[in-house]
């Protein structure tokens, strides 16, 4: 027996609201020293014209296999370097067109060694007014988040190694919404992040028929991360049901990795 | 105007000189014809454009719209000229980065003196003088539009302030 | 012979000093242009046109429940490193002692079928640059046996990610 549900959001006037903000810099990529005092200044931009509260925090930081980046609640784990941070504010208010600079200080870890990763998260909201009635407390609350993305490393302690952990075409039919792809996920099994850059030789009976070049934004894989590569070959028609080879080729600073597979396009 | 006049202050000088020190001079109630000169002076044609900073530069930190730069150039100009023109033109704000587009040079305007701000295209002609007349410093301020289809960074670019007389 | 030395040099010293002066001035312009981002939003009820055509799209048994209210949202960034992306808390009675779970919670995008709202809802990508994007967002719960009636709170918050 089914329970009808009854929810009732509280009644409100009309509720609209706007936001615009930024901080600048986005992403700040730095190296660092075993045991070193390292610091930074993020501007927070209130670009809107209403007053923002804003809470600052340190959180992880990792990317998921499209680049995204994916911020978590600080850990202990290896590589993510939230715990080893401090901010000179963890909130504050700032009205519609202002600034506001906000330092953040590392103490990189001494037994520290390649890459290390936080993130630090602007949460907004719409300021409360301070003649703010009960009656109208919002049901419906809406914030913002934007984060800076802190990418660094120890110098010259960390190491890149790549592996190609799989290679596939997409299905058929093939059509202008549905191109003909080769996909190829990377790990990087190092100690440090790396960009990473690829193509694919396409070879038919040993000869070279194609060479298209594998595309995934800026080819950024952090240790321990994987991060796919995608290539559209857009001559596949020719080669129809042939015995078909992809040489996926990969490059980054210290390394190669390379992956072969046969296909044959249906 | 005040180098001519210096000029022709040397060259009446360096006359009298010529005279006070020729022997063949004597003092006489009687002025009698010794040797003649004949001068011809030519007075070049002058003209200069200064401005009180080669810098200028937009800090766009909020949503695209039109910003007005803190840089306030002072531009003076001098010239004998009979009639003479000052013309603004920019150049297109190139990314730092290739493969950006430009900002294109058409989204700078400038006023002179507070007044309207004009677009900055093809050379705008803003100023203008006569040589009877003495020119005083104009100041102008500039203005940049964006707009969200502009990719954040930084943009370098020109302004040229041009003399030109007019025939 | 003296005095026409003297008048030449007086005379050639004007043209000298002219050649070093400009008839032009160049002045360098900078302009920084930092990433921004707008949103707009506002809260649509039943009576909203907007909310009833989107409405209008879904096909739901009565084992879904489509809230009385939704979102109009317009999203413009000038980044192309930046998405968007809307993320939904659990529903959390007034009392606070009751929870509506986020994974009985779906989103139903521009009248799209429902996705559920576990997963953060991309709904602005770096394609989008530059253009005003607009989204009307309607929010469905899975009823469950476990929930309980009553007046909930709903928590939205729009997740900026800059692509590093």
């Amino acid at each position: 027996m089914k329970i009808l549900l009854f929810i009732l959001f509280l009644p409100l006037s009309a509720y609209a609201g706007m936001m615009s903000f930024s901080v600048s810099p986005g992403i700040v990529k730095f190296e660092t020293v075993q045991g070193s005092v390292k610091s930074f200044d993020l501007n927070f931009i209130n670009q809107g014209d209403n007053l923002l509260k804003v809470d600052v925090q340190v959180m992880d930081l990792k990317l998921d296999a499209n680049g995204v980046p994916v911020i978590s609640k600080m850990s202990k784990k290896n590589g993510q370097w939230g715990r080893f941070v401090k901010l000179d504010k963890n909130s504050f208010k700032l009205s519609g067109k202002q600034s506001k600079k906000i330092n953040v200080t590392l103490k990189t870890p001494r037994g520290g060694y390649g890459g290390g990763y936080f993130a630090v998260v602007f949460n907004t909201s719409a300021a409360k007014s301070k003649n703010g009635n009960k009656k109208s407390k919002n049901s419906m609350t809406i914030g913002g988040q934007i984060p800076a993305l802190f990418i660094g490393e120890i110098s010259r302690m960390g190491t890149r190694k790549m592996q190609v952990l799989k290679g596939a075409i997409n299905k058929a039919p093939y059509t202008e919404d549905n191109p003909f792809k080769f996909r190829f996920l990377l790990k990087n099994n190092g100690t440090t992040h790396a960009n990473v850059v690829g193509d694919v030789l396409i070879r038919h009976n040993k000869k070279v028929v194609g060479r298209v070049r594998l595309e995934s934004g800026s080819g950024l894989v952090f240790p321990n991360g994987e991060r796919y590569f995608v290539a559209t070959w857009d001559k596949f028609a020719k080669y129809a049901n042939k015995k078909l080879q992809a040489e996926a080729r990969f490059s980054y600073s210290g390394g190669r990795a390379t992956k072969k597979m046969r296909f044959i396009i249906k | 105007m005040k180098r001519v006049i210096l000029q022709i202050k040397s060259i009446l000088l360096a006359l009298t000189l010529a005279v006070v020190i020729n022997p063949t001079v004597i003092a006489s109630d009687e002025l009698q014809e010794l040797a003649s000169l004949s001068i011809s002076a030519s007075v070049p044609p002058y003209s200069a454009v200064t401005v009180s900073t080669n810098e200028l530069s937009f800090s766009v930190l909020g949503t695209p719209g039109t910003y007005t730069s803190s840089d306030i150039v002072k531009l003076t100009v001098e010239s004998n000229q009979s009639a003479w023109g000052v013309y603004a033109e920019s150049s297109d704000l190139k990314h730092i980065k290739q493969g950006i587009p430009p900002l294109p040079a058409d989204r700078l305007s400038f006023s002179v003196d507070n007044g309207e701000f004009k677009p900055l295209r093809n050379n705008v002609l803003f100023l203008k003088g006569t040589a009877d007349k003495e020119t005083r410093p104009v100041e102008l301020r500039f203005q940049l539009t964006t707009t969200w289809s502009d990719t954040p960074g930084v943009y370098k670019g020109r302004v040229t302030i041009s003399f030109l007389n007019n025939p | 012979m003296n005095t026409k030395v003297i008048l030449w040099v007086l005379l050639a010293l004007p043209n000298l000093v002219s050649a070093l002066e400009s008839n032009s001035a160049n002045v360098e312009v900078q302009a920084d242009v930092q990433s921004s981002m707008q949103m707009q939003w506002h809260r649509l009820t039943l009576k909203d046109e907007s909310y009833q055509k989107a409405k209008s799209k879904l096909t739901l048994d009565d084992s879904w429940m489509i809230l009385p209210y939704g979102l109009y949202v317009e999203l413009q960034t000038n980044d192309k490193d930046r998405n968007v992306f809307l993320h939904v808390d659990n529903l959390v009675s007034t009392n606070k002692i009751d929870t509506i779970h986020v994974d009985s919670i779906y989103i139903s995008h521009n009248g799209k079928n429902p996705v559920p709202a576990e997963n953060d809802l991309l709904i602005l990508n770096p394609q989008d640059r530059g253009l005003l994007k607009t989204h009307v967002l309607l929010f469905i719960v899975k009823i469950q046996p476990y929930h309980k009636p009553g007046q909930y709170l709903a928590n939205f918050k729009f997740i900026n990610n800059t692509l590093p």
